[in-house]
């Protein structure tokens, strides 16, 4: 009979494999399960919801796993818990250190999950796209290991060992990455020294599951008359949430990774079924405790965490919109995915987990900062500084898994119109200057933008545009200096792109001779 | 010496070696490479009409005595076909697949040691790659699927002579390659008039921007007084007519079943301008090659040889 805690890890392996794969891999057949299966992460699947007015079935069973067996989630689905989790297996090889138990926190987690969702019923992202543990999971994954694989595997190609292809790895600017690695440093080292205290005063999925463990059915319960106060359980516990002098388990923090059943000595340490009386007694006792902490700690987490809300509405101007050659006020609003709609639709059910991004092929997805319009942090935005978007693709509106970008077929992309191209033509150097150019209409994909005769053999460009689906490859290619000659123009509401006829091939087969 | 300073020494010949690698594998000087003008060869221009590629490919390349009198044994060839769209071969914006594999399998017949297929794509590059079927024809032909993406695989190299195009970086494979077989597909362009041998060429150059801003033209007859290509082989089977170089539809092709092979590029471009439907003297960069002494537009100097071929 395998040990509670080996199906735990192979299970949270596994998926946290899956994860890495979809976030960092190219494979197709992986790319189609990212969307089913991220109905089985907790915060996305309730952006699902709220987004689409379905009712999905991973939430419900995540909901229903909590309240039978409690924070479960925590130790098998979530990726950020195994990652976490690993972190904590060679943390205890090095150091060989013990983990202390933790005092609750409960101001700083009721606190802070409570100001997440008012952030969020106000309409600021921000707080979720930073504590959200699948969204960060993606954001770290595709902003900090992404690029530092790509950097390897370039090395490997130089030395000619390796082709794993690193155009797939996403490659941000440099703050970014900078940014990303630095929140990844802080959790390591926080995660290193005192195990799962993210999970456990941070994360407001991981706070929220651990108020429906209050009621669950099944708890790990500790048999007091058994227990001999050795601290083996207690020196275990990544969540420091045994306390041997009191004799309990905290089942509110508790992850449920079940290393603890088999550690005791004397065999004290089981799951029970916990009928609805003894939680009553058992919550009042718990209520009475809370209260009892000091209020001192309580206005210093208020305060801390005042400072920390204050801030998600702040700008910061280093990761502001770059525009390149566009200048500011022809470009205001960012562009957003073709599927999201609109940047309202977008911008209020993206969870920045860069999923899109990561998967995009033209590097055209980027995180951004563009405060106020959107209502988080580092929501994708389409950049045509580096990139444009393929018309044949729909590979970002296939993974989203809150359908921020609603997933759509390849002929209702090539109608949808994210923005209007427009012509300036006297910056354009074949009107301004009497050059041949036609950079623009080289890459339409449309015609959109076309030649027509201007003077004696030159052809200058020309639009339409009721066909124009705003994709941005006009704009990459514009070779005009300082300022672009054309640009996309964007919707806040997308519009309909029309489709020019598609014509028949000529037949000249007939003829065998040649003109010279 | 004792196991410690043995195994020292060994690891710092190691990274010595393997730091030489970091820098850039050794590859030939970069000198212009000029293709030999042949003389041996029975004509100038051979014109084809009448079959697929691939067949009009084995008429034709038998005229001038086999693809062995351009590839010799042991060389390393590089095939430039256009792979420049994300669009599949029958839209005619890339070059034929069948026609490319035809091509390596003739290169590979005539005793070449490898064969490397590349260009820089104008759409993203895994798709294009994969979607022209180039990709998946060029490697069961037994070439070498190489990428062309990024900047770190080109070098620069100066043209001595050039008007505009001074300086620019070049892909490395055609630095390295002993011999370059050109297979451009014969399009209309809105900002050249025409894209055939000569335009094809801007696909082993990293910056092609550079051309568009400084004057196309003559950039684009500058880069072939840096480099002429071996051998010149024009898909004209579907000619895109109006809306190139990408096209929008079908509706944009003539079929026409013709097939031009030369290693002349500026005579195979007047050809291909004429089949086209255009006036040679409006497409600038056959004047200014031409001037320029890289080939001949009067096609009445050269011996061509025509053939029907029958199905």
């Amino acid at each position: 009979m395998m040990k509670l805690k080996h199906v735990r890890i192979i299970l949270s392996v596994l998926i946290l494999g899956f994860w890495v794969l979809v976030f960092l891999g190219e494979n197709s057949q992986v790319t189609k399960l990212a969307h089913p299966l991220g109905q089985f992460q907790f915060y996305p699947a309730l952006q699902f919801v709220l987004s689409l007015g379905k009712i999905g079935p991973g939430l419900i069973t995540i909901l229903l796993i909590t309240l039978l067996w409690g924070r479960v989630y925590c130790s098998s689905l979530c990726p950020l818990g195994t990652l976490q989790d690993s972190v904590v297996a060679l943390s205890r090889k090095v150091r060989r250190g013990r983990f202390k138990k933790q005092k609750p926190l409960k101001s700083l987690r009721y606190t802070l999950l409570a100001l997440t969702i008012i952030t969020v019923l106000l309409g600021s992202l921000s707080l979720i796209h930073l504590l959200e543990p699948y969204s960060l999971f993606g954001k770290l994954l595709v902003g900090v290991i992404g690029p530092f694989l790509a950097q390897l595997s370039i090395l490997g190609e130089k030395i000619g060992i390796m082709r794993l292809n690193p155009g797939t790895f996403h490659s941000y600017s440099l703050e970014y990455f900078l940014l990303f690695l630095s929140i990844l440093t802080l959790l390591a080292i926080l995660t290193w020294r005192r195990g799962r205290v993210f999970c456990n005063s941070l994360c407001p999925v991981g706070v929220f599951l651990g108020i429906c463990s209050k009621v669950a059915f099944y708890k790990i319960d500790m048999d007091k008359e058994k227990c001999i106060q050795c601290g083996k359980c207690e020196a275990l516990c990544k969540s420091g949430c045994i306390q041997v002098n009191e004799k309990e388990i905290d089942n509110e923090r508790c992850v449920r990774c079940f290393n603890c059943l088999d550690i005791c000595p004397v065999d004290a340490i089981h799951i029970k079924l916990s009928p609805l009386k003894k939680m009553k007694k058992k919550a009042a006792k718990e209520n009475v405790n809370g209260m009892q902490e000091s209020r001192r700690q309580f206005l210093v987490s208020l305060g801390q965490i005042g400072i920390l809300g204050a801030a998600s509405f702040l700008p910061l101007s280093i990761f502001s919109q770059k525009q390149g050659q566009l200048k500011k006020e022809w470009r205001k609003l960012p562009i957003t995915p073709p599927g999201s709609g609109s940047l309202e639709h977008f911008s209020k059910n993206c969870i920045s987990c860069h999923l899109c991004v990561s998967r995009c092929p033209t590097k055209v997805l980027k995180p951004h900062w563009s405060f106020p319009w959107q209502r988080g942090l580092f929501q994708p935005q389409l950049d045509y500084t580096k990139g444009y978007c393929e018309y044949d693709c729909h590979v970002c509106s296939q993974v989203c898994p809150t359908q921020a970008i609603r997933e759509i077929t390849l002929e209702q992309k090539h109608k949808i119109q994210l923005g209007q191209v427009q012509l300036i033509r006297e910056n354009c150097i074949v009107y301004a200057k009497g050059l041949f150019c036609g950079a623009c209409a080289e890459h339409c994909p449309t015609t959109a933008v076309y030649m027509e005769p201007y003077q004696a053999s030159l052809y200058g460009p020309v639009t339409n545009t009721h066909i124009c689906v705003g994709c941005g490859h006009c704009e990459l290619v514009c070779p005009a200096l300082p300022w672009k000659a054309i640009y996309v123009k964007p919707h806040e509401v997308h519009q309909v792109a029309l489709l020019p006829e598609k014509g028949t091939i000529k037949k000249e087969t007939g003829k065998k001779d040649f003109p010279f | 010496m004792d196991r410690r300073e043995f195994l020292e020494k060994l690891f710092s010949i190691g990274m010595a070696t393997a730091s030489t690698f970091l820098l850039g594998r050794p590859s030939k000087l970069f000198s212009a490479i000029k293709a030999e003008k042949n003389t041996k060869l029975s004509y100038d221009l051979v014109a084809l009409v009448g079959s697929t590629p691939e067949k009009l490919f084995d008429a034709g390349i038998k005229e001038l005595g086999g693809l062995g009198q351009f590839v010799k044994r042991g060389e390393i060839v590089v095939v430039k076909p256009n792979i420049g769209f994300n669009l599949t071969p029958d839209l005619g914006a890339t070059t034929n697949p069948l026609l490319v594999k035809r091509v390596v399998e003739h290169c590979i017949a005539a005793g070449a040691r490898k064969v490397y297929v590349f260009d820089h794509t104008a759409s993203q590059w895994e798709k294009s790659y994969k979607n022209s079927g180039i990709e998946a024809a060029a490697k069961s032909g037994g070439a070498i699927v190489a990428p062309a993406h990024a900047e770190r695989y080109y070098q620069r190299v100066t043209i001595p002579g050039g008007k505009v195009l001074k300086s620019t970086q070049v892909h490395e494979l055609l630095l390295q390659a002993d011999k370059v077989i050109n297979i451009p597909i014969l399009k209309n362009h809105g900002g050249a008039g025409m894209t055939c041998s000569l335009k094809n060429l801007m696909g082993v150059v990293w910056d092609r921007m550079f051309y568009h801003s400084h004057g196309l033209h003559q950039a684009i007859a500058d880069f072939a007084l840096f480099h002429k290509p071996t051998l010149n082989i024009v898909d004209a089977y579907t000619v895109m007519v109006k809306n190139g170089p990408r096209g929008y539809s079908r509706g944009d092709l003539v079929l026409k079943e013709m097939m031009l092979i030369s290693a002349d590029p500026v005579a195979i471009d007047t050809a291909a301008a004429k089949i086209l439907g255009a006036d040679p003297k409006t497409i600038r960069y056959l004047s200014y090659a031409h001037k320029m002494k890289l080939g001949n537009m009067r096609l009445e100097e050269l011996r061509i040889k025509k053939i029907v071929v029958g199905k």
